[in-house]
């Protein structure tokens, strides 16, 4: 016992520098065992990253860049229609955040059933719409919104006729019918995660609950929602994070039109890169909308992720 | 009197899950019933199931979307088994030894979570492009590869520190090396959360259209989503029917990926295993 302690405060400072070297090398297999992947990351991960900050600052079309110090975003405060696309990322994000609502209460549903079998039913049910790939979702959207499509068929069948119109050509309804996209919104896999939180629930809580005489409601808002707080401020991050990134659909259904009734910045930067060559522009976009995306993982991280560690 | 009572809230929280399920179904239904009409029958609304079912439409459509389904099941593939093979090593490696510079890296691996691909897109496209990978699968493959790093590396990672350390001490005794401790004990163990992982690489990779479309450019090359996107919005599909026809074979593999793995995807995230 002496000994070992002795030898650690003799040899304290000399021992850990020759060990550091020794278990360095000791440890050559596993450096290698993971040269791929930090490969693979420096190079397309890391790199078009730093790429992005950088010509952020610089007019870029392509070959050399030009330094243009903050002019890109100087430019990005009087660009009138990322000012347009602004305004609609927000109603966008402002409707997916009332539409998280459905996924919740179908969980909830899908968690209080008694029948076992009948829970993996309506799991299968709600996971199934997966299958449509998203881009064939859109053109089947851009088909129910036409002229002949499903929504104007349903208006005529009420007798409302009158208010068929082409949605999505449409100045004044476009952007409202990208909201109204996917009704009832009834979502997939967030069923499966919420349901993975309220599992959680210790059944003698829920017992106790019955017990005592809880109504439904009371259940729902003293016991179930607290227990699922956690995934639910997560995905609330998510939306918004996926509103902010998200542009294939406007792409595909209006191509942000018509004029700029349905333009997003991720999709005001992929113009700007892909028809008007300004790849500076673009950059300055995407840098600021990866700060804007920083900011919200970082309060994430700080205030939400805990959470989701104590409930699971 | 009390299990009447149950069975009466039951029936509300069935009627309300029905009136859902078939809100989530409804436009598979319209898009079915759509790829079976002809042009004419077309003419007689949406809703009427009409005979007799024009299955012309998928014939005709599977001969110009069969090559693309090909394409990208190869580039699932391709970028699948390199991406899952290298993050696997990266989790082991992380997740049972600590040794100088383990925790920077895997530090360095967490910042890839702050980096969002609408930051990359723009300069990823240039460097594609300098790298003369333009217009060929290995500009779509080696980002997936890459992009796909941290959050397998994680899942992995959090699976790994869960077995039991005795494996590893019974094989390191018997003198079995890293690598071959990580090919004998660890990979057999995690074929479930590796085929969970499968699933959403698929998913990923069948539905990506922003990249394709920047990257690959000759039309024999084309993933699926960026030519079904193409097919239907240049007028390549002759009639609206098979237009529909074309997007329902769309669907058709990730419905058999679905129909195999979707009991152990469901229980996967519903256990738990899979942690957001």
């Amino acid at each position: 016992m002496a000994l070992s302690v002795a030898e650690g405060q003799a040899g304290t400072t000399p021992r850990t520098k020759r060990g550091l070297l020794w278990r360095m090398g000791r440890a050559k297999y596993l450096y290698l065992m993971l040269v791929p992947s930090m490969l693979f990351v420096l190079a397309f991960s890391y790199y078009p990253a730093l790429s992005a900050i950088y010509h952020s600052f610089t007019i870029w079309s392509g070959k050399e860049a030009r330094w243009y110090g903050l002019g890109n975003y100087r430019f990005m405060l009087r660009d009138p229609y990322l000012n347009q696309s602004w305004v609609n990322m927000i109603k966008l994000t402002l409707a997916s955040i009332l539409k998280m609502v459905v996924p919740l209460i179908n969980a909830v549903f899908i968690y209080r059933l008694t029948s076992d079998r009948w829970q993996y039913r309506y799991r299968v049910l709600f996971l199934l719409p997966a299958i449509i790939p998203g881009v064939v979702g859109s053109l089947l959207w851009v088909n129910f919104f036409g002229l002949n499509g499903l929504i104007n068929e349903l208006l005529r069948a009420v007798g409302l006729g009158s208010l068929a119109r082409p949605w999505l050509g449409s100045f004044d309804f476009a952007l409202y019918a990208l909201m109204f996209m996917g009704f009832p919104w009834p979502g997939g896999t967030t069923i499966l995660f919420y349901l993975a939180g309220l599992m959680n629930i210790p059944g003698e809580l829920i017992d106790a609950a019955k017990i005592d005489g809880v109504n439904g409601w009371q259940r729902f808002w003293h016991l179930e929602l607290p227990l699922v707080m956690g995934q639910v401020k997560l995905f609330l991050v998510l939306t918004v994070i996926g509103n902010i990134q998200s542009f294939a659909g406007p792409l595909i259904m209006t191509r942000g039109g018509p004029g700029f009734a349905t333009m997003v910045p991720g999709l005001h930067m992929f113009y700007a890169a892909t028809q008007r060559q300004q790849m500076g522009y673009a950059s300055a976009i995407g840098t600021f909308l990866f700060l804007l995306i920083f900011g919200l993982t970082y309060l994430n991280l700080k205030y939400v992720r805990s959470t989701v560690d104590i409930t699971s | 009197m009390t299990p009447r009572k149950i069975s009466w809230s039951q029936l509300g929280v069935h009627v309300w899950l029905l009136l859902m399920v078939f809100g989530a179904l409804y436009p598979m239904y319209f898009m079915l019933n759509m790829s079976l009409k002809s042009t004419i029958q077309m003419n007689y609304g949406i809703f009427r199931i009409t005979l007799p079912f024009e299955w012309s439409n998928y014939t005709s459509s599977w001969g110009q979307i069969w090559r693309y389904m090909l394409n990208t099941i190869a580039i699932v593939f391709l970028s699948g088994l390199p991406m899952l093979l290298f993050a696997s090593i990266t989790a082991y490696v992380l997740a049972r030894y600590k040794f100088p510079g383990s925790e920077a890296i895997f530090m360095s691996f967490l910042g890839l979570m702050m980096i969002p691909g609408i930051l990359t897109l723009v300069p990823q496209f240039m460097w594609v492009v300098k790298l003369g990978l333009s217009n060929t699968w290995w500009a779509v493959i080696l980002p997936y590869i890459a992009g796909g790093q941290s959050f397998n590396m994680f899942m992995l990672k959090t699976f790994f520190e869960g077995l039991p350390e005795e494996l590893f001490e019974a094989a390191r005794l018997d003198g079995a090396t890293h690598l071959s401790i990580w090919r004998l004990i660890i990979l057999p163990l995690s074929v479930p959360i590796l085929s969970t992982l499968a699933i959403m690489h698929t998913l990923s990779v069948w539905n990506d259209f922003v990249w394709p479309l920047m990257v690959l450019i000759s039309n024999d090359i084309r993933t699926i989503s960026q030519a079904v996107v193409f097919l239907n919005t240049t007028g390549q599909f002759p009639t609206p029917g098979r237009a529909m026809a074309g997007n329902v074979l769309a669907s058709i593999p990730l419905l058999i990926m679905f129909i195999f793995g979707m009991r152990h995807f469901i229980s996967g995230i519903t256990s738990g295993a899979v942690k957001l």
